[in-house]
């Protein structure tokens, strides 16, 4: 059972390998200087030695983006039922949440410096902006796609708007709201990075421009992979969690505790 | 109830997830010694410095300061704050969450420009070490064979003018190609698809010598444009209105540390390694090899470190403010400025 | 002399869209006593569901009375205990969770909730499929369990809307008989909406006929069959008259 599963990702293990050995190739060959690209081994070999400062700066990341989901997440939830609820909310909030996500940062910058500081505040708040969108969308329209049959049954049952809610239409939206939050799992560290642009005395983002100015490329490769390796994690916990929340989702035929 | 239980379980990881983060990172600040503020002692006054780019030599007189303890001993707590890409020490300083930033010239008739104006309070060096260099190998040999050449910016804009000024002086056309730069002034020389960038002599020519590149180097100043402070240390007219005492305790823990970088450079040079943490410097032998260049260059023999001429605050302002290079908040190009605002060496001892 | 269960007087729909209007239901008079279980056949389409909706309070008539248990003011919704054509399980909840629906609804404690669902199912011999989930049952299952949470709800008085119309006929048959034992333990008083003229004749005290929309009632008829029914009993002349006549009956109707 478990080597089925490991087998699954057999496909992506070897595509992942050959990318790799390419690379690796590719600038031993020469084709490219190593100042620019460095290979995969080097990258690796950077981040063990310089582990000790390079965690310090993950953790940094990472509490900024964890704190940054979870408040995506119970913002994006409550804006997805405050849009279920009042039709017309929807179609006055609808065009201005499209427009928050246009935003580019450069503009943003200043002003979450001036209101927030350089504490955890613009970080969390970058991470919350990019992640809320889509968490907030799939979940409106999984509340809105619980069949009118089902809600008739209630309604014959004497049931009020919010059991409706309760009961039926957000148990029923969960498949759309994870499928939200798996996406928004995806860009959580990469906002907060670009939060980090705003200004930060620790963080990967930082220390990639620190790298970066230094002419460290291959600690900045470093970085990036230890964000890579973040982001796959976070999915993974997202992944993981809708399992346990949806088993019935999954065709799961007993319940397991 | 089984749907419950999973209801709590769903809320309950991510719950966990944030907690274990939040202790780990508190953790971790007890550890490094560097949790937030230090209660200290009731005295101190906290003072924010905003940086103008990641730590270098050109700041090595405050770390100096900070590391002998010499801003303690006048009662400031100085922070630092660190570099950030998209909100400039100016705008810092002007708003008021900075006391003290570090500028440029041009920043500073630019700020003043806008009506966001800031006062230098001190020179950091005296003659100015911006350069334009080419590859050797290039070809190009004097500024005059830059015209129709490609130039690697990093987007200001007065940049056209002075570097446009710079090749009319050595008898060229001054037409050139002005690319915005993201990437590494030297990577994107070295590319080849730009041929000249700026630099400072102190830290880019000298890291290209260690590194074996040869260049043509044309110091900004030998071709025409009119000598100036680069960088600056900047405040802010209200702080200056508000917290002089302040600002004159600060100076004199400054220039005391500029003062002695001026004449121990492989000590500072220690001091502004040890200051940052591991991995700022993935090169430490830059730093010594740059202090070395700029620790007498702060100051002309003789002179004290930090105090400013009228000579330096006319000649290139102004000479920016012609080229049309400096707009104001409309977006229109300024023509004239009382550049005495500009200045002060009233916190200078 | 306690009122009927249902009383249903001179009730019409009429559905407007804009400019269109649909006339659904034509002045339709029907009743259910305490403890009859009534069957409503018609052809496709006719407005049976629409004439149910009415019944348990989720739509409103045009014209007509509506009177349960001899209220024909107050609050429909809840009085009835619906069943939907499709079982409509919630696939989140698991067999006796759904089952617990409606007491859930009307917030009843969990403990006595499920205590009583557990029952329940216990009874009919679904206490094995406790901890399914929908996703794993068959159809027959499933409306098995839609069943019994609609009886759950309210046992006094079921509505139900062709609930074994999706399943094979030995599936059905079991079926039918199931809920002749549920009825039966219950007393409750029944309202069945079928297109299966068998069925209708197998499982009721009596039957109304409807045409075809906008819908009124044709024929009332009174099932004289022996309790309880055996679906032997079909084959007796009575029962086999009785069919060839609705059939026909319902055979012009469906032309129209």
């Amino acid at each position: 059972m478990k080597l089925r599963w490991l087998a699954g990702y057999g496909p992506a293990f070897v595509l992942g390998v050959t990318i790799l050995a390419f690379w690796e190739l590719y600038v031993r060959s020469g084709q490219i200087s190593a100042e620019v690209l460095p290979t995969p081994i080097a990258i690796v070999r950077a981040l063990i030695d310089h582990w000790d400062v390079i965690s310090v700066h993950t953790l940094q990341t990472l509490l900024e983006t964890v704190l940054g989901m979870a408040a995506a997440t119970v913002f994006g939830l409550l804006l997805a039922i405050t849009l279920e609820i009042s039709r017309w909310s929807r179609r006055a909030i609808y065009p201005v949440l499209v427009i928050s996500q246009t935003i580019p940062i450069i503009a943003l910058a200043p002003l979450l410096l001036l209101w927030f500081g350089i504490d955890l505040g613009p970080k969390v708040f970058v991470v919350a902006l990019y992640c809320f969108f889509p968490i907030a969308v799939a979940c409106a329209d999984g509340l809105a796609d619980a069949e009118p049959e089902l809600i008739n049954l209630l309604r014959s049952m004497r049931a009020s708007r919010w059991q409706i809610l309760w009961l039926v239409r957000l148990p029923g939206a969960m498949p759309s709201f994870f499928s939200g939050l798996r996406i928004a799992a995806t860009y959580g560290v990469t906002g907060a990075i670009f939060g980090e642009y705003v200004g930060a005395y620790q963080g990967l983002g930082i220390y990639m421009q620190l790298s970066f100015n230094s002419h460290a490329i291959v600690l900045v490769f470093a970085a990036i992979l230890v964000t890579a390796v973040l982001s796959l994690l976070l999915f993974g916990l997202v992944s993981l969690i809708e399992r346990i929340a949806l088993p019935w989702y999954h065709g799961s035929a007993i319940r397991r505790l | 109830m089984n749907t419950r239980f999973r209801l709590l379980a769903s809320i309950g990881i991510p719950l966990l997830l944030i907690v274990l983060v939040v202790g780990a990172f508190i953790w971790q600040q007890r550890a490094a010694g560097t949790a937030a503020s230090p209660h200290g002692t009731q005295k101190m006054t906290t003072m924010k410095l905003a940086l103008d780019w990641t730590p270098n030599t050109n700041h090595t007189g405050i770390y100096v300061a900070l590391k002998k303890g010499w801003y303690r001993d006048e009662g400031i707590n100085l922070q630092l704050l660190p570099y950030s890409a998209n909100v400039s020490a100016d705008v810092l300083v002007s708003s008021g969450k900075a006391d003290v930033g570090i500028s440029s010239t041009e920043g500073i008739v630019a700020d003043a420009a806008v009506n966001q104006p800031v006062v230098s309070i001190a020179a950091i060096i005296q003659h100015n070490t911006s350069a334009l260099i080419t590859l050797a190998d290039s070809g190009i040999t004097r500024p005059r064979d830059l015209s129709g050449k490609v130039y690697g910016g990093f987007g200001a804009p007065y940049e056209s003018a002075v570097v446009g000024e710079i090749i009319k002086q050595d008898g060229g056309t001054g037409q050139f190609k002005n690319v915005t730069l993201n990437v590494d002034a030297m990577q994107a020389l070295e590319s080849r698809r730009i041929d000249f960038v700026w630099v400072f002599e102190g830290w880019e020519v000298i890291q290209a010598q260690r590194a074996g590149v040869k260049l043509h180097i044309f110091p900004i100043t030998n071709y025409g444009v009119a000598d100036y402070y680069t960088p600056n240390i900047i405040t802010s007219p209200n702080e200056i209105k508000q917290k002089p005492d302040l600002l004159r305790r600060f100076m004199a823990a400054t220039a005391k540390g500029y003062e002695y970088t001026r004449t121990h450079a492989q000590d500072s040079a220690q001091m502004l390694l040890s200051a940052n943490p591991q991995g700022t410097f993935p090169d430490p032998g830059l730093v010594v090899a740059s202090q070395e260049f700029l620790s007498p260059r702060y100051a002309d023999r003789g002179r004290k470190w930090g105090w400013q001429d009228a000579a330096a605050w006319h000649g290139y302002p102004q000479f920016i403010i012609n080229s049309n290079g400096i707009d104001d908040a409309a977006g229109h190009p300024i023509h004239s400025m009382d550049f005495n605002r500009l200045y002060t060496n009233q916190f200078l001892a | 002399m306690e009122p009927p269960k249902l009383l249903v007087q001179g009730v019409s729909k009429i559905f407007r869209n804009g400019r269109q209007t649909l006339d659904t239901l034509a002045s339709i008079d029907l009743v259910v006593n305490n403890g009859e279980f009534v069957t409503v056949i018609g052809p496709s389409g006719c407005g049976k569901s629409t004439l149910f909706n009415i019944v348990a309070g989720v739509d409103q008539p045009s014209e007509g009375i509506v009177a349960i248990d001899g209220d024909a003011q107050g609050t429909r919704a809840g009085k009835a205990a619906y069943m939907p054509q499709q079982p409509l399980l919630l696939p989140w909840r698991s067999v006796v969770e759904n089952v617990m629906l409606g007491l859930d609804v009307r917030r009843v404690p969990r403990k006595k909730a499920e205590f009583q669902a557990h029952e329940l199912l216990k009874r009919f011999g679904l206490a094995d499929f406790a901890q399914h989930y929908p996703a794993t049952l068959s159809g027959g299952m499933r409306q098995r369990v839609a069943l019994l949470r609609t009886v759950l709800f309210n046992s006094s008085f079921l509505l139900l809307d062709e609930p074994f119309g999706a399943l094979d006929a030995l599936t059905r048959l079991s079926l039918q008989m199931w809920l002749l034992d549920v009825w039966q333990t219950f007393h409750s008083s029944v309202l069945f909406i079928t297109h299966d003229v068998r069925e209708a004749i197998l499982l009721s005290d009596r039957i109304y006929v409807l045409s075809s929309r906008p819908a009124r009632v044709l024929r009332v008829v009174e099932v004289e069959l022996p309790r309880p029914r055996r679906s032997e009993q079909l084959a007796l002349a009575q029962a086999v008259q009785l069919e060839q006549e609705l059939t026909a009956l319902l055979m012009k109707e469906q032309q129209v």
